[in-house]
């Protein structure tokens, strides 16, 4: 196999475009309930444990790009055969197949379950999870270029809903952050850790890279999109500490969607199914960008042709959406999902890079 | 290809659409409040105020009373009764009888939280008369239904700092904080109109005493800052004899009352470092005075400062009182735990430790009042 990938440049995007694609991937269905599970870690002082993670965030960004500079144009599953041999490349790469499909398969249950809950409890699964199915392969079908299209209008369509939250802050209080720093450190690295299904995304970057223009330019919209979301993080994190006690935030599953609950405005009573409908476009970029690098490292392990694989893969999530029915269930597949996701995009980078610069520096010398 | 392919995704959708679940407006009846009595020992009666928008009937909301075990159960047997499916999206109130809220509120609490479907900004009360009795009240002249009336009666009453906040949303996290009780307006009925008689205080979720509205003052006092509050109180007959003007009249004899409007009140409270049953009250308030009994000459700025400081040790004395009320019934509605645990790492107040330690309550109060107007005359 190739390490580099030849793009024509009709393919190709502006890096600019990385922005949206980093930060869409990132907000998705982990920040519908993402409060709950970083404040039963860090308590009253969540917020540290989420600048926590958002700073590693950047440091692993910026460790992905060095990875990826040390190549003219290769992606994540070339530059494992690079490195560890065609062999352990090619298992490595089955790892990231595994995780691209458990974490598209663990957002599709999520949101259904959403929908279930709190608008038609009496949807079946088959219905709503052949809907968002089939519009993932409609984007799919369309390229690289559609696939980046989507989910920079959809960026667009739902990121005004961050003003709404202004309700919600008039009922905070804020004697449930004092005292600061009254969470132990340890606490305060759990939070950190517990916050990685919500920023799960950045590992885009590893199948994006060659499609990328101009790719001296991508670090400013790579740390602004992250800087978002982490802003993003902290905010509903924060307001739903101060508008919930403690006790009950420990047991609002989705604190974020609660808070929607109590907006309304003379046309719209409750915001709330608004909120939930329009979460479907939080989604939708999601499954899309997810999908697509899924079948994109099928491509390049097995040169399976894309098409087929696309129906494919939608065909097993289908059944497995259907086949997954108890919510505990689902709450398994997410916190492994999550486990998996944490080691693959936040440890793995930083060991994979001492590896690159051996390697280069070995064939260096082979060469000479 | 193309074509055929935009085809099929129609198609899909319109057959697909065809699967969701669909609510004709017709055939609904609309849950608008609902009120709980007892009923027996294990079993609850429930009434439901409902809206129907069937153009068939004439009138446009229904009173429905029904028997079970659980709240969602109420609405099945319901049901039973109506010939339109009932819905609870639209639950803008929910009544308790107090015999009912002294068992203890959470059991039907956890039904509000759990439905998705129920508005967290609905309105809680408790009402001293069956709830039955309260709803069915007919005043056609104010509003379409009685549930309506009440709703609109509390959330004015709350507009106006006369009432603290009854939603939903406050009573959940005000029982689920550590250090805070919640407090519910209490309703009652005269003559066929509903009243508000009071404040119903809860120890936990279990409704335990009731205060008048003069004590409800204070407790907004305590709680949270008016903005635009105001107030009637009576102060000792003799208290501003020197400033009396010199013309005898009628006024001079009887009570003196005075009224406070337009009261804009601070407060802070200072608990002790590690010790939460010591606490510091100031409460800072500005005022305009509209009413006043007895015929004082105001030009004085002396008989201001007097006024000024026999209202605010009557106030003091009335707020010490007021604690007393809530030491004996064990209660905390207004937060001083609370405020303890904002300020303290060590010995934190728990909802288990805090309410043994409340008959040991020491507060002590430092009101500060300006009057900063009063009307067109001196």
């Amino acid at each position: 196999m190739n390490t580099n990938l030849i793009i024509k440049p009709d393919k190709a995007v502006e890096a600019f475009y990385l922005f949206f694609i980093v930060h869409t991937l990132q907000i998705g269905a982990g920040l519908m309930g993402v409060p709950r599970i970083i404040f039963t870690e860090s308590e009253a002082d969540s917020w540290i444990a989420i600048l926590l993670a958002g700073i590693y965030l950047h440091f692993v960004a910026w460790i992905m790009i060095l990875i990826l500079r040390k190549y003219d144009n290769a992606d994540i599953i070339g530059i494992q055969c690079d490195v560890f041999g065609r062999w352990l490349g090619a298992v490595l790469g089955m790892v990231y197949v595994l995780y691209l499909f458990s974490i598209l398969l663990s957002v599709i249950k999520n949101y259904i379950e959403v929908v279930q809950v709190f608008i038609f409890p009496e949807i079946p699964l088959w219905l709503m999870s052949s809907f968002l199915l089939s519009l993932m392969i409609y984007a799919v079908l369309g390229g690289f270029r559609v696939v980046v299209g989507t989910s920079f209008i959809f960026f667009l369509l739902t990121i005004w809903m961050v003003f709404t939250l202004a309700q919600p802050i008039s009922y905070m209080d804020w004697d449930h952050f004092t005292p600061v720093f009254h969470t132990g450190f340890l606490d305060l690295m759990k939070g950190a850790y517990k916050t990685a299904y919500s920023v799960l995304g950045l590992e885009i970057l590893f199948f994006v890279y060659p499609y990328i223009k101009n790719k001296q330019k991508i670090s400013l919209p790579v740390h602004a999109g992250l800087a978002l979301t982490t802003f993003l993080i902290l905010l509903v994190t924060v307001v739903s500490i101060g508008y919930f006690s403690p006790e009950q935030l420990k047991e609002t599953v989705w604190a974020t969607l609660s808070l929607f609950k109590i907006i309304s405005y003379p046309v719209v009573e409750r915001f709330d199914f608004i909120a939930i409908a329009l979460w479907m476009m939080v989604i939708i970029p999601n499954i899309v960008l997810f999908c697509w690098a899924l079948i994109q490292s099928l491509n390049r392990l097995f040169q399976l042709p894309e098409k087929p694989s696309l129906y494919g893969v939608a065909l097993l999530l289908f059944l497995a959406s259907i086949l997954i029915e108890y919510r505990v269930h689902i709450d398994k597949l997410t916190d492994w999902t999550s486990t998996l996701g944490f080691w693959l995009v936040f440890i793995y980078p930083v060991i994979l890079y001492p590896l690159v610069l051996i390697r280069k520096r070995f064939r260096k010398e082979n060469s000479i | 290809m193309k074509r055929k392919r935009i085809i099929l995704i129609v198609l899909l959708v319109l057959i697909c659409s065809g699967c969701i679940p669909k609510s004709y407006i017709e055939q609904l009846g609309i849950i608008t409040a609902v009120g709980y009595d007892m009923a027996g020992e294990k079993s609850i009666r429930g009434t439901m105020v409902m809206y129907q928008f069937d153009p068939s009937t004439t009138s446009a909301s229904q009173v429905v009373t029904s028997e079970a075990a659980t709240s969602k159960g109420l609405r099945f047997e319901a049901n039973r009764m109506t010939s339109h499916r009932l819905v609870s999206g639209q639950v803008r109130l929910e009544l308790f009888q107090d015999q009912l809220a002294a068992k203890g509120m959470t059991r039907y609490m956890d039904t509000l939280e759990r439905d998705a479907k129920v508005s967290d900004m609905g309105l809680l009360g408790v009402s001293e008369v069956p709830t039955a009795d309260l709803l069915k009240i007919n005043n056609s002249k104010e509003s379409s239904n009685s549930g309506e009336s009440i709703k609109k009666m509390i959330e004015k009453s709350v507009d106006n700092d006369v009432l603290p906040d009854a939603t939903i949303r406050t009573f959940m996290h005000d029982y689920r904080d550590a250090g805070i009780d919640p407090t519910l307006p209490m309703l009652s009925s005269k003559e066929d109109t509903v009243m508000i008689s009071g404040l119903a205080l809860f120890k936990d979720d279990r409704y335990t005493a009731k205060i008048s509205p003069q004590e409800t003052f204070y407790l907004l006092l305590l709680k949270e800052e008016y903005k635009d509050g105001q107030f009637q109180l009576q102060l000792p007959d003799e208290a501003l004899k020197e400033f009396h003007k010199d013309t005898p009249g009628p006024s001079e004899e009887g009570p003196l009352h005075v009224s406070l409007h337009e009261i804009d009140s601070g407060l802070n409270i200072q608990p002790k470092q590690g010790d939460p049953t010591e606490q510091d009250v100031k409460v800072t308030m500005e005022a305009r005075l509209l009413e006043i009994t007895k015929d004082v000459d105001l030009k004085n700025k002396k008989a201001i400062h007097k006024l000024e400081e026999e209202i605010e040790k009557k106030v003091k004395s009335d707020l010490e009182q007021f604690m007393n009320v809530l030491k004996e019934n064990q209660v905390d509605p207004v937060g001083f735990g609370k405020a303890y645990n904002a300020k303290n790492r060590e010995n934190r107040v728990t909802n288990e430790n805090w309410r043994q330690q409340i008959p040991n309550l020491n507060v002590s109060f430092d009101v500060n009042l300006k009057l900063l107007r009063h009307g067109t005359v001196e």
